[in-house]
């Protein structure tokens, strides 16, 4: 019943008296775990986030007009549900596409930061890299109901794969700078943890801690897992840690690999952390490119309710209106367009240039956020040798290189079944002080940097296939970005975010930083989208 | 110490001479975490770019109030990152006085203390996980 009390309270309904909770227990003891979960979604108490689906709004936008600043998702989401509403809208968007952050590049996509080098894709046919959103965890609902509803195809992204590697060069211990198996370091954390745990239990050291039962039970749970023998409980090669040579037909069993020695294993930081909610080991990835779940929210919505290549540069409001002017980026003509209300989706970054009348208070409380760097390279391989040679099929490299601290193998295309034997490997992905002194090379540099690093896990091979082209990005120099994503501190998120959430008179601020708590996701540009069309209702509501 | 990227770049290329000035000695250490953490943006020698980043050369608040600036790196502000996870305590009272004297600058020098306490006012809990998306 545990779990069921838990998510009792995650929604805030304590139970108390005769409680749903009571019932609840009552249906469980006749019906199972089936039953409580039929009676809870009966209440609409699901075991996901509430926020699966647009918010009803109350009313058909009384002719209102609303300014949309950004055509990233949360500015498409808003023209999008607003729209169909009843609410005029129309976004102002100051690049020449639509997506913002949710972005891929392939054959002819351009990337260029603000210090000026112009990068032009030449990836092959298929081939592309997602430089920005790149996996959807199960629990994002949102970002998967906009998938489905614009019909973008999901696939599985691998975040976790046993094949992949941890790479630690800064540490002493037997394994600096040489790449380990994910798998090898995970189950040999585990086998000797378990090992350990079954002595000192076997032992009596854990008496004052557990009843004899329970320690039954778990001496009964630790043999039972595999890794470690039964009689003198001792950790050993196992088939989860599996095969130095994999067994075959006739009398070819194969053989088991090796475990590490304890102590070495114990000097692998990183293999005693655990996928998390938001990072399971299988994720979502949109077929062809994270871009067409933006590219489908553009479709949905009318031609020319986007105005591309204009970059807004004051935001005035006034008792009957808000103006907003902006510059055509490549005729340099400023226009201005009056509305009812404005929503700004650009990062907060980016609008603490642009000249508004805010007051100062809001002002004040916008500043509270801060930019977090992030930088992501794409290298493009003429052949498959992870999946061909080293069985790597998808996942991701961990390392404590701050300027790489992952490297990930594609998820698409395997086997080159898709479109040939080719695929980009994502070269590095650093956020911090990483993306920041990456950022600093030239991108030569940083390509040369980027394979390198790739010949630490697969020396004479990487360098070798690398077909030349590559693709790369620090968000923290995107002149419309200017973060990778944003955050708030933990002072501001007390004291300022409750400002920023109500919005000044007519001028509201959304976007992924509206969603404190899903900073640097989908889900929280677009459920801080939802939360601001459902103040912006009730406050049309009111009016007479 | 975090590893000095940029000279480690440097050397994957060609060789090149290795100061062993003395690690007291802000302007050394400054110097090098300010090419490696703050020049992608502020651009060498503090000039700033456009109207995006400010120069911090001749800047008044960079001058100013000690503690605002020191909460400035431990936070972040709007465009400009927080730095609390990526530098150690004794790097940013390091950076601190490195622009505060540097470029013309002149500020009186930041405490370890001053850093060490303002540290301990903004320090969030780390649940262990790393961050990420
Ligand atoms: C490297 C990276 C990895 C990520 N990984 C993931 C992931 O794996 N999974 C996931 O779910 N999410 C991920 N995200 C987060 C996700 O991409 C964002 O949260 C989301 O795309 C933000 O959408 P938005 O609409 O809030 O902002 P944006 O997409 O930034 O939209 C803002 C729009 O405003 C425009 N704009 C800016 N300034 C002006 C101006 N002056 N005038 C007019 N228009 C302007 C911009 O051009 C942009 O189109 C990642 C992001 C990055 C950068
Ligand atoms: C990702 C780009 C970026 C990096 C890297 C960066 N900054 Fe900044 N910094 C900014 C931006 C943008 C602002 C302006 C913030 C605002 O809108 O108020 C700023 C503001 C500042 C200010 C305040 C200036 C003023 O006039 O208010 C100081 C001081 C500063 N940065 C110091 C540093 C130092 C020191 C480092 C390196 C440790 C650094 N910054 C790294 C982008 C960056």
């Amino acid at each position: 019943m545990k779990e069921t009390e838990k998510s009792l309270q995650s929604i805030g309904q304590k139970p108390s008296g005769m409680t749903k909770r009571s019932f609840l227990q009552s249906v469980g003891m006749i019906g199972g775990t089936a039953a409580v979960m039929t009676a809870m979604q009966g209440w609409d108490i699901g075991f996901a986030s509430e926020a699966d689906r647009p918010p009803e709004m109350s009313n058909d936008g009384k002719g209102k007009k609303i300014i949309i600043l950004g055509a990233g998702l949360a500015g498409m989401v808003l023209a999008y549900e607003m729209g169909k509403k009843g609410y005029n809208t129309h976004i102002i968007e100051a690049n020449d596409y639509a997506g913002g952050r949710c972005v891929s590049a392939r054959k002819g996509s351009v990337i260029e930061e603000l210090d000026g080098e112009k990068q032009v894709c030449n990836f092959r046919e298929g081939n592309y890299v997602n430089y920005g959103p790149w996996r959807i965890p199960a629990e994002h609902r949102s970002t998967i109901y906009y998938a489905q509803q614009m019909g973008v195809p999901l696939e599985v992204m691998v975040n976790k794969s046993g094949k992949a590697y941890y790479y630690y060069e800064n540490k002493e211990g037997p394994f600096k700078g040489v790449p380990i198996r994910q798998e090898y370091a995970d189950v040999d954390f585990a086998g000797y943890e378990a090992e350990l745990l079954a002595k000192v239990a076997d032992q009596g050291a854990l008496d004052s801690l557990i009843t004899q039962e329970d320690k039954e039970k778990l001496l009964e749970h630790l043999k039972r897992s595999g890794l470690i023998d039964n009689k003198e409980l001792n950790y050993r090669a196992n088939r989860a840690r599996g095969y130095i040579s994999y067994p075959g037909a006739a009398t070819n069993f194969g053989k088991l690999s090796d475990p590490y020695e304890m102590a070495d294993v114990f000097s692998i930081a990183q293999a005693s952390r655990h996928e998390t909610a938001d990072h399971p080991a299988v994720m979502f990835q949109a077929v062809g490119g994270m871009d067409q779940i933006a590219l489908g929210l553009k479709k949905a919505l009318k031609k020319n309710q986007i105005e591309y290549m204009s970059e807004v540069t004051d935001i005035i409001q006034d008792d009957n209106g808000v103006e907003i002017t902006y510059t055509n980026t490549k005729t340099g003509k400023v226009k201005t367009v009056k509305g009812d209300y404005v929503i700004a989706t650009m990062p907060l970054g980016v609008l603490a240039k642009i000249n508004t009348n805010l007051s100062e208070d809001f002002k004040q409380a916008l500043l509270t956020t801060r930019s977090n760097p992030a930088s992501k390279m794409g290298v493009e391989m003429n052949r498959r040798f992870w999946e061909q040679d080293d069985m790597i099929y998808g996942g991701v490299n961990h390392t404590d290189i701050p300027e790489c601290s992952q490297l990930s193998y594609p998820s698409g295309n395997l086997f080159g079944s898709a479109h040939g034997d080719t695929g980009v490997i994502l070269g590095y992905y650093a956020m911090g002080g990483g993306a920041v002194s990456v950022s600093n090379l030239s991108i030569k540099d940083r390509v040369e940097f980027a394979i390198s690093t790739g010949e630490k896990f697969h020396p004479g091979k990487y360098r070798n296939h690398f077909t030349g082209e590559a693709m790369c990005v620090s968000w923290h120099k995107m002149k419309y970005a200017l973060a990778g994503w944003e955050s708030w501190s933990r002072r501001g998120q007390e004291r300022a975010f409750p400002v920023m959430q109500k919005g000044d008179k007519r001028i509201f601020i959304s976007g992924n930083i509206a969603s404190p708590a899903l900073s640097g996701w989908m889900a929280g540009a677009i459920e801080g989208a939802w939360s601001t069309m459902e103040v912006i209702d009730k406050r049309v509501a009111q009016q007479a | 110490m975090k590893n000095y990227f940029k000279i480690f770049i440097a050397l994957m290329g060609s060789l090149i001479f290795l100061s062993t000035a003395s690690a007291q000695d802000f302007s050394e250490d400054g110097a090098q975490i300010f090419t490696d953490y703050c020049e992608a943006c502020h651009q060498p020698g503090g000039v700033g770019f456009e109207d995006v980043y400010p120069a911090l050369k001749g800047n008044t608040f960079v001058q100013g109030d000690k503690e605002e600036v020191i909460y400035l790196l431990l936070e972040g502000r709007a465009g400009m990152p927080t730095f609390i996870g990526d530098l150690e305590p004794e790097q940013i009272t390091t950076i601190i006085n490195y622009i505060r004297n540097s470029w013309g600058n002149k500020a009186e020098e930041v405490t370890q203390d001053e850093v060490d306490n303002a540290i301990e006012m903004v320090s969030e809990e780390d649940d262990g996980f790393g961050p990420g998306n």
